[in-house]
């Protein structure tokens, strides 16, 4: 048997899984057992977001639930409604203000960071918002899926502060995301895939 | 001129927006400060420097710290709340239904927040200042000073988690399949 065709055979079965992921990224979920929730801090206004977003969240079904902060936010953890909670840590992909040259290592970086993270903490769901952080954890979420170790499916919320445009997290993630929200009507109507969700802001014509 | 009784906030969120703390530290703002009747001046300066002194000329106070785990009280306890437009801070004053200024940070890459604030003064909601430097023009106090913001609607807590339920299909089994 020669090598050409294991990985031929490596080849097909990835392209199959590849596929069928992506066919069932686009569906609404039929979950029957509680889901282990990963929820991605972000830092500052992004942690403010999500704490808001998951605040009432039926603890039955998105259980248990699990934290992540970036190592250099040392806030974030202060203002979690669980002091109990498991909170992972990885590596910032890319600081505010950061250049996009520098930011390539960084990331890198924080991509083999999250492979190993993930593939332990195996989550049935990932929320996020947050900025450069999210992107590595949810290619891994994506490459665990594929493989088949996890179901990582992706929930991604776009922040209440982007109004015309997505940020470049929510750019890079709305193809793949499972679930895609966004705050305001105008961003909405750019992204029809998208759902809009009115936690903090209600339509104009009601105002 | 009005009483001296009020009270200024002046918050920058996580980072550092320098600019804005030095233009409100600055003689010409402090002079149109008084001149409205603020006589106290919290600043909240982040990871950015701590402002020097300032003039006691107009008998202004100010009260300085780097960061609170919860900003709720000062928000409550201020007549104006001056801040960056970081998503986090305008949504806290405005829940709590205070008169914000959203200050724009020019210098910030990408500068999205001026989304925010462009929507959110739209609708009525909160004054928005293109740049720190604008703080320094009377007749922008003035302005600021007859401004009367629409109340923002109270958000709803549980718009995100029935989404999410009804996405992740928990609301469609639970009759068939109970999950304690």
């Amino acid at each position: 048997m020669s090598y050409a065709f294991v990985a031929g055979c490596i080849a097909i079965v990835l392209f199959v899984r590849i596929v069928w992921v992506f066919r069932c990224i686009r569906r609404t979920k039929t979950n029957s057992k509680p889901l282990k929730t990963l929820v991605i801090l972000g830092s500052g206004g992004h942690t403010t977001e999500i704490l808001q977003l998951t605040k009432q969240l039926n603890r039955s079904y998105y259980v248990p639930l699990e934290y992540c902060r970036a190592s250099t936010d040392t806030t974030s953890v202060m203002r979690l409604p669980d002091r109990h909670a498991v909170v992972h840590t990885i590596p910032r992909a890319r600081e505010v203000g950061q250049s996009y040259a520098t930011s390539l290592f960084s990331t890198i970086y924080a991509l083999w960071h999250a492979f190993f993270l993930i593939a332990k903490i195996r989550p049935g769901l990932i929320l996020c918002n947050g900025p450069g952080t999210v992107v590595p954890l949810c290619v891994a979420a994506l490459f665990w899926r594929v493989v088949g170790w996890c179901p990582g499916q992706i929930v991604f919320v776009e922040s209440y502060c982007r109004v015309q445009t997505l940020s470049l997290t929510g750019k890079l993630l709305y193809p793949w995301a499972d679930l895609f929200v966004v705050h305001w009507e105008e961003l909405h109507r750019q992204y029809p895939r998208s759902k809009l969700v009115e936690s903090f802001v209600r339509r104009q014509k009601d105002k | 001129m009005s009483s001296k009784n009020k009270t200024i906030l002046v918050t920058v969120g996580t980072t550092q927006f320098d600019d804005l703390v030095q233009c409100v530290t600055a003689d010409q703002a402090l002079q149109s400060m008084a001149n409205l009747g603020y006589y106290r001046l919290v600043i909240q300066y982040g990871k950015g420097l701590r402002p020097s002194t300032i003039s006691t000329k107009y008998e202004i106070e100010m009260i300085c710290y780097d960061f609170k785990s919860s900003l709720q009280e000062d928000i409550l306890q201020a007549d104006l709340i001056l801040s960056h437009a970081g998503a986090g801070t305008v949504m806290e004053c405005l829940t709590l239904h205070r008169k914000l200024v959203a200050v724009i940070n020019s210098k910030l890459m990408h500068n999205h927040q001026m989304e925010l604030a462009v929507a959110l003064q739209q609708r009525g909601h909160l004054y928005m200042v293109e740049q720190p430097q604008d703080l320094w023009i009377p007749e922008l106090w003035e302005a600021i000073d007859q401004f009367d913001p629409l109340p923002h609607p109270a958000g709803d807590e549980y718009a995100f988690p029935r989404l999410l339920d009804e996405f992740c299909g928990f609301r469609n089994n639970s009759n068939s399949s109970k999950i304690q």
